[in-house]
């Protein structure tokens, strides 16, 4: 795992503790890739992370429940459904495009949004919800 | 080359059984190639547990999300919503298998 991936998934995981309890986490690395997978909870909510790098491309899912529901989902994943947001009728030329999105209540609502960092995320979560 | 400390008692055992360095570097790539098929081994069943969830291979899976959205539709009502998640693990797991295959081979023809 590079030093500079390490550090970031440090720094992730000591962001986390000040903010959420029960922080349980997962790092792993082969000799081209490197994920860390992060669950916590956040008073009744649910916090489920995945950052994964691998052929130097950052991917992430920065999730938030309630129970089964998820009340909101980052994530830069090749979506078709984000993929169309963006492009439209030209969705076809992007298939396999990492697309930043956001899901909202329950999967049933998309937006786009810039790339997101788990510090945004925990931004986002201190504006949004009330715990 | 680098330099590293190794306990009196196995640098004494390992003398008497013959030449010190050579030694200590067929036990680390005995380790090495030890780790490597654990890692492998785990990654191939985390592959194949993706596979038997999601009832496809990682690159058919990986493509439908991409093009299909019946598929991702299906996906989130039968399977997992959280399946972006999953596919990032997945990811690492499909790939790191060929990540170690091949860092295996290297050590092997060392």
């Amino acid at each position: 795992m590079g030093k500079e991936i390490t550090k970031h998934f440090d720094d992730l995981i000591s962001l986390a503790r000040t903010i959420f309890i029960q922080v349980g986490f997962v790092k792993d690395m082969t000799p081209e890739r490197s994920i860390l997978r992060l669950r916590a909870e956040y008073g009744q909510y649910r916090i489920v992370v995945s950052e994964l790098f691998s052929d130097d491309i950052r991917k992430y899912s920065f999730y938030v429940l309630h129970e089964d529901r998820i009340e909101a989902g980052f994530d830069n994943a090749a979506d078709i459904h984000a993929i169309r947001l963006k492009y439209g009728h030209a969705a076809k030329e992007h298939f396999g495009e990492l697309v930043p999105h956001l899901h909202l209540k329950n999967k049933t609502e998309l937006f786009l949004t810039g790339e997101m960092t788990f510090e945004d995320f925990t931004d986002w979560l201190r504006l949004n919800l009330k715990v | 080359m680098m330099k590293v400390a190794i306990r009196e008692q196995y640098a004494d055992i390992l003398s008497v059984l013959g030449n010190l360095e050579e030694a200590v570097n067929v036990a680390l790539q005995r380790f090495a190639i030890e780790q490597i098929t654990a890692k492998i081994r785990e990654l191939r069943r985390r592959d194949t547990e993706y596979r038997n969830r999601y009832g496809c291979d990682y690159s058919e899976f990986s493509m439908r999300v991409a093009e299909d959205s019946e598929f991702i539709g299906h996906v989130e009502s039968d399977i997992s919503k959280l399946w972006e998640i999953d596919l990032a693990d997945w990811e690492f797991c499909h790939k790191g298998v060929r990540d170690w295959a091949k860092k295996l081979q290297s050590i092997l023809m060392i």
